[in-house]
């Protein structure tokens, strides 16, 4: 049996593609699948700090590459979880170091040991983007829903359609329902009717969540954390499983019902 | 080509904007084709009712035409218009530097109006008659009213003697009211609804290229458009268009590309080109033709890259970050402050297909059903 491949990239930086790799891998942990997340962001890894897995590092991915470890002995394990691994990215090196043959092969031998492989891509459409995009069978798009992130996101899904033939899903991150409901802010009816792909998932807009990664913990693993819900829902979209889209747009006595009840 | 101006000019029409110009161009070119005695005037020009031909074959909005007949018009109306006074002495008459010069024929026919104006003003004034100041014509659903140059009271003592006459013939009609460019007061279009009301008429939609007029309309509670504004024609812009039309091949063929055109990809085609799905912001469409979306348009848009000046913009949801056809270019409009981008990434209010093309020198964005014949009251009706 083999897993899936999932890279998780946006164009634009700096909407959350590392935050979101973070959650979802610790999410689908919790749901009792064998993950391995792999930071792709040769020379500005920042993953394992979001994971707290920074002072576990021993190998990384480069070293694989370059024969000095076997991958097991890279993949850094996550105390808190039964099944969750990250192959670290070279701070040291460049992402040239990682050819794009390079990569899947390592990837096809995480497959078989995993069931999802989360790839966290870098910023940008270069290199590193396309080395990261090449081994996914499935490719989530990250995007915040101002006016850049969705410019580029839309270029992205262009790019994975030419160059990749890939049907990417979409995870709008840092929704503020707020916003939208007064207007000021594009819902997530107009993100979906420029972009044009499948809506995997809606994350809101959590200040608190800025603090969960500061601390290296994954929202996913706080049990007082209301975007933990989101990330699973997430999770089990990713897994197969119908779930319906959370009604952010719902105020008052109803919205804090529902928050109440986690839905 | 010149013979495209000619007939508009004889007749002194009052220069007719949008939709209406393209149309009773096209009219007159039939007219033009078929009436063999209309060709005759045009002494010495033997090579242009070919082109004429081949012109109005060539624009896409021919197969309306065919619904939209001019003795439609001439039943209603005592005089054919292009009959109403046929002389071609008004040429020699001295109407400014931009006349229209036989030595630009295409300027003429591409570009035509400000200056004919100018030159129509000039014999208006001279000799104001009702038939010229006034224009009356049935539509399949009203009458559409245009009122030419001249002095307010001389318009007034025309139109009633034009109702007077009709003698409630166009009773309980509503009127599509074309104003043209004149500055109308808000007294001055109360006068006329009143003068209307007594003949158990009304006003139903007023047609205008003037912002005051416009104002004016609001103010009174009168349905109005606000057209583009006269075009502002100079030498040089009169000259792009020369080389453009001498370059300017019109495409042939359809290129249909089928899917979504995104941010970053480029689509430039000879043919026209036929977009089913959407035009995303920062993708860009380029052709020497038409370009016709069948979904939204946001991206950057360019016809007739050619040159071909006739070359059109439909889509369902027109909305481009910049139109091109030709030369002439059109920005979307900014946003309102304290909004986001309304034509950028941002659903648009508005449901209806529209269509853009060039109307003086200017791209004019209309509503699918404004640009059709006889559109202007079904417009009005549609929304109630």
């Amino acid at each position: 049996m083999t897993g899936t491949v999932i890279t998780i990239t946006s164009g634009k930086g700096g909407v959350g593609k590392t935050t979101t790799t973070a959650n979802l891998s610790a999410a689908l942990t919790q749901l009792g699948q064998r993950v391995i997340a792999v930071d792709a962001d040769m020379g500005l890894r920042n993953l394992d700090l979001v994971m707290g897995l920074e002072n576990r590092i021993v190998f990384d991915l480069v070293d694989v590459v370059e024969g000095r470890c076997t991958l097991q002995q890279a993949l850094v394990r996550d105390p808190r979880a039964e099944f969750l691994y990250l192959l670290p990215a070279a701070q040291t090196r460049d992402k040239r170091d990682v050819a794009i043959e390079q990569m899947c092969a390592i990837c096809r031998q995480l497959v078989t040991m995993a069931d999802y492989v989360l790839i966290d891509s870098p910023a940008g459409i270069e290199h590193g983007f396309h080395t990261a995009v090449a081994p996914a069978d499935r490719v989530l798009i990250v995007t915040t829903s101002d006016v850049s992130a969705l410019r580029d996101a839309d270029k992205v899904i262009y790019l994975l359609e030419r160059d990749w033939r890939r049907q990417p899903g979409l995870v709008i991150n840092r929704y503020n329902p707020k916003l939208v409901n007064s207007g000021e802010m594009r819902g997530i009816d107009d993100v979906l009717d420029i972009l044009a792909i499948d809506l995997l998932g809606v994350v809101p807009e959590d200040e608190r969540l800025m603090l969960s990664t500061d601390r290296g913990t994954p929202a996913a693993f706080d049990r007082r954390m209301y975007v933990r819900r989101a990330y699973e829902n997430i999770a089990r979209r990713i897994m197969g499983v119908n779930v319906p889209l959370t009604d952010y747009y719902r105020p008052g006595f109803r919205g804090w019902l529902a928050r109440l009840f986690g839905r | 080509m010149s013979d495209v101006s000619r007939p508009e000019d004889s007749n002194s029409l009052p220069s007719p904007n949008g939709a209406f110009a393209l149309e009773l161009r096209i009219a007159d070119l039939l007219d033009g084709v078929t009436v063999p005695g209309a060709s005759n005037t045009m002494a010495g020009e033997s090579k242009a009712p070919q082109e004429s031909v081949k012109e109005s074959s060539a624009l896409p909005g021919k197969p309306l035409v065919k619904s939209h007949a001019r003795p439609a018009y001439d039943a209603v109306d005592s005089l054919p218009p292009f009959l109403a006074q046929g002389s071609p002495a008004k040429e020699a008459e001295p109407s400014g530097a931009k006349a229209p010069n036989s030595a630009w024929p295409a300027l003429a026919a591409t570009s035509a109006s400000p200056d004919m104006e100018t030159s129509e003003a000039k014999d208006a004034s001279s000799a104001p008659t009702g038939a010229q100041i006034v224009y009356i014509r049935g539509r399949s659903d009203g009458v559409a009213i245009e009122i030419g140059v001249g002095a307010w009271t001389q318009v007034m003592a025309a139109l009633s003697e034009r109702l007077e006459s009709a003698a409630g013939f166009f009773r309980k009609s509503s009127v599509a009211l074309d104003l043209g460019a004149r500055p109308v007061t808000e007294g001055e279009l109360q006068e006329l609804a009143q003068m209307l009301a007594a003949q158990e008429m009304t006003v139903g939609v007023v047609r205008t290229r003037s912002e005051r007029t416009f104002q004016a309309a609001l103010a009174v509670g009168l349905a109005v458009m606000l057209e583009a504004p006269e075009g502002v024609q100079n030498a040089t812009a009169m000259l792009a268009t020369f080389n453009s039309q001498e370059r300017g091949a019109d495409a042939e063929g359809y290129f249909v590309y089928r899917g979504y055109l995104r941010s970053g990809h480029r689509l430039h085609h000879r043919e026209h080109v036929l977009v089913i799905g959407d035009v995303n912001p920062g993708a860009e469409v380029i052709s020497d033709g038409d370009v016709l979306v069948w979904g939204r348009l946001r991206g950057v848009v360019h016809a007739g890259a050619g040159g071909n000046r006739r070359a059109l913009v439909a889509a369902l949801d027109l909305e481009p970050t910049q139109l091109r056809i030709a030369n002439v270019i059109k920005i979307a409009p900014d946003p309102k402050p304290g909004q986001p981008g309304r034509f950028f990434w941002r659903r648009s209010q508005h449901k209806r297909p529209e269509i853009a093309r060039i109307v003086q020198d200017e791209i004019v964005i209309e509503e699918w059903d404004m640009a059709r014949p006889g559109g202007l009251v079904a417009l009005q009706r549609g929304d109630g």
